[in-house]
């Protein structure tokens, strides 16, 4: 036996003898933990790992520094990092973080004892993703585990105060993918994030702190990331937008798109920085996505129908408006206008189900969702303009009512007058 | 003679016959009314007395769509005023005149007091006024839940919150009043009943009896006429110079409530939520700010003792001094200097309501 085999045989022996000592580790809880007393003591950023870990999740649940690191909690003395037989892992390299984490955290059975709610598959997933298939190629650069959770100072992915809590997630993601020379590299735009922060997912998510809105991860996977297959995006966009997806799945648009590789939803929405939907989108004018593919001629047929559905949209809106208009004055003059109120909203309710039914493409089908709408707008209109002539009787009825008064009180200083003249 | 004339004629003989009505007439007639600068003061009672006829006649109207109930009583308002042909008139007319029927009050209270009109003999008639008073602010505040808004609703609940602090029976006050722990249907229930039944028929009692001592004392006459020679003394007959006057009065208090009800009318609000919170800046009527304001600036500790209740104590022992206040004002009417403390006194209270109120509404 060579020196070589030698060696390799004593540190197989030596790790076979630990891996008990290992799981022995893992179930420690209450234990002396020697390392954050010394290394918080360091100087500089030694001692920044021991600070942060305070505040660590997995200090919470009473994982030791060792149980990942190796060496021993109770040693009070000086480690050797180089003495295998203290059994020191050391820091894990970039690239053997994901497997590093994954020897807990994919292992249902250990895990159940803290979190059973924590999914086990982070790194199944994690090498499908570009991330993962990237750091199998040798590339150290991509995001791994500790990339978006931290280390030392993790903190759960529904604590505000972690990198992965939806209102702080796509800061983090932009760490990387908004530094044009970090990914200089990589021939992806790095201009993601500041096209998000300004669309109708971002402002809610980022200005609003509404956890309502989609982060990167609702549309990306968070440990599978990977940007969305051309025929799967409508399926994505559909996990909330479920009646825009099901009508577009319907309408030829679908399969020409598909035939075409469009993006489907990203075609006329954009993908990062999707605008706010307004009717502008539609037939022609600067904002107009029909345009796109369409000649703005009225003898196109797929031009002629958007312009079908704006003019159906535009009457809704304007019909809308006037009788909010004619509400609100009637209000104002002290009418009861509840009931008004009630008919306003079904409109509006129509007005956003025509927007949906603007993905089946059919300028027949949004009339038709359009139509109670605007039927029930002139109704409320007739109401509130009958609101306003009632507020105008009253006046007139005081009119004449305090005429009729100030005839009783004139009678009264007359017969009054004749009375003390009598006298 | 006119056929209607001769029927009236005939029609007024046999009630006369029965009930002397001529003798009613006669005692009217001969009854007088001090005619001085201050005569002006004495139409606030009767205007007060007629804001209560029109609450009464406004209250049955709005009685034949009201239904009371934490799942009627906001709407069978909202049908009425928005689909019963002039509900909506009913309804701000009763509102309307409850306000002004308070201020008319307090005007009344005032104007008695600065003419001293409480003085011997007339101790009972002031008294039975501070009982009406009393009663007036009861209907305020029973009558101001039966919408069962929101406004309503919480403004309810912070008055009310106010018996509960009273030491040793504060609990059983609270929930004598409430009909339980909190503002529910069951206070509703019981402010109904309060509104419509209990209160008009002590009202009723207790202002017959106040109108039954004025027209058995007669009107008092202001200080500084009682000092001169009686043949300098200016008087007009009540009846028929002081009632049209009165009728005059009434008739001008009618056309500035139908002005209000028109270009102000009152806001239906939206339905009581006892689960929602209470919407910012709540505050009472305003014939309750003063004290609600005095309560708010008042320390949270005076001693040893809550300073809220210090101040429920002081406002309680002042409201029963000024009800006692005939029996133990001894110097008003005599030309002792204590006399002016008295009027003082009054000018320091009217001041004081009027600064508290306007503060509290400047605040909020």
């Amino acid at each position: 036996m060579s020196f070589k085999q030698l060696t390799a045989a004593a540190i197989a022996c030596i790790l076979m003898l630990c891996a008990p000592l290992a799981a022995q580790q893992r179930e420690s809880s209450a234990q002396e933990n020697n390392c954050i007393k010394c290394h918080s003591k360091l100087m500089r950023n030694f001692s920044q790992p021991a600070k942060l870990y305070e505040q660590d999740i997995h200090n919470s649940a009473g994982i030791l520094c060792s149980d990942c690191h190796g060496g021993d909690p109770a040693n009070e003395r000086r480690h050797d990092r180089n003495d295998p037989a203290q059994g020191f892992k050391g820091k894990p390299s970039a690239a053997d973080i994901p497997v590093f984490c994954s020897e807990c955290h994919g292992d249902a059975a250990y895990m159940r004892s803290f979190n059973p709610s924590l999914p086990v598959d982070q790194l199944e997933k994690y090498v499908t993703s570009r991330h993962g298939l990237l750091l199998e190629q040798g590339d150290t650069k991509v995001a791994q585990c500790v990339s978006c959770h931290s280390v030392h100072d993790i903190r759960g992915a529904t604590e505000p105060g972690s990198p992965v809590y939806p209102l702080n997630l796509p800061q983090t993601c932009a760490s990387c993918h908004s530094d044009k020379e970090y990914m200089a590299d990589y021939s992806i735009p790095t201009n993601q994030y500041e096209q998000f922060a300004t669309s109708v997912h971002g402002v809610p998510l980022l200005e609003r702190g509404d956890v309502g809105a989609p982060a990167c991860n609702d549309c990306h996977s968070n440990h599978g990331a990977f940007p969305p297959e051309v025929s799967d995006i409508s399926a994505v966009c559909g996990m909330c937008h479920v009646n825009n997806q099901k009508l577009y799945r319907q309408s030829f648009h679908s399969e020409i798109f598909e035939m075409m590789e469009s993006p489907g939803c990203v075609t006329c929405h954009g993908n990062h920085g999707i605008a706010q939907p307004s009717d502008e989108m539609l037939a022609a004018g600067d904002h107009s996505v029909c345009g796109a593919c369409h000649a703005q001629e009225a003898d196109d047929p797929g031009f002629a129908v958007s312009l079908a559905m704006k003019a159906t949209m535009d009457s809704l809106s304007y019909q809308i408006h006037s009788t909010a208009e004619l509400v609100e004055r009637a209000e104002q003059k002290g009418m009861e206008t509840s009931d008004l109120s009630f008919q306003l909203r079904d409109m509006r309710q129509s007005y956003i189900q025509s927007r949906t039914v603007v993905h089946t493409f059919s300028d027949s089908a949004v009339a038709a969702t359009a139509k109670p709408g605007l039927e029930q707008g002139i109704i409320s209109t007739g109401e509130a303009l009958g609101l306003l002539d009632e507020h105008t009787g009253r006046r007139w009825w005081l009119a004449g009512a305090t005429l009729v008064l100030l005839m009783v009180i004139g009678a009264l200083y007359l017969k009054l007058r004749d009375v003390e003249s009598e006298e | 003679m006119l056929p209607l004339k001769k029927h009236y004629d005939q029609l007024y003989g046999w009630v006369n016959d029965r009930v002397d009505v001529d003798g009613i007439i006669s005692f009217l007639k001969h009854k007088e009314v001090p005619a001085s600068s201050a005569s002006i003061w004495y139409y606030f009672g009767g205007v007060s007395l007629f804001l209560f006829m029109v609450q009464a006649v406004t209250g049955i109207l709005l009685l034949v769509y009201y239904r009371p109930g934490p799942d009627s009583s906001f709407e069978s308002l909202k049908f009425l005023v928005s689909e019963v042909h002039f509900g909506w008139l009913v309804r701000d007319i009763h509102s309307w005149s409850a306000n002004l029927m308070v201020f008319c009050v307090f005007v009344h209270m005032f104007s008695v007091f600065f003419l001293k009109s409480y003085r011997n003999p007339r101790e009972m008639t002031w008294m039975s006024g501070m009982v009406l008073l009393i009663l007036t602010f009861t209907f305020g505040f029973s009558g101001y839940l039966l919408p069962w808004n929101e406004l309503a609703f919480f403004a309810t609940k912070v008055g009310t919150d106010m018996a509960g602090s009273v030491p040793v029976i504060g609990d059983f006050m609270l929930t004598l009043v409430r009909g339980g722990s909190d503002v529910t249907g069951a206070t509703l229930g019981r402010f109904f009943g309060l509104h419509v039944a209990i209160l008009p028929g002590i009202t009723t009692m207790v202002l017959a009896l106040h109108l039954f001592l004025l027209q058995r004392q007669g009107m008092s006459k202001p200080m500084s006429m009682e000092n001169l020679p009686p043949d300098q003394q200016k008087v007009m007959p009540f009846l028929p110079n002081f009632v049209l006057r009165e009728f005059m009065f009434w008739m001008f208090a009618l056309a500035v409530i139908n002005f209000l009800a028109v270009f102000f009318p009152w806001e239906l609000g939206s339905k009581a939520d006892a689960f929602a919170p209470a919407p910012a800046g709540i505050k009472p009527e305003w014939y309750f700010m003063f004290m609600f304001q005095t309560l708010k600036m008042l320390p949270a500790h005076i001693g040893p003792i809550e300073g809220e209740l210090v101040g429920l104590a002081v406002f309680n022992l002042g409201a029963l001094a000024w009800f006692f206040l005939p029996l133990w004002d001894k110097w008003s009417g005599t030309g002792s200097p204590k006399a002016g403390l008295i009027t003082l006194m009054g000018i320091a209270i009217v001041g004081f309501i009027v600064i508290m109120t306007a503060v509290g509404y400047a605040v909020s």
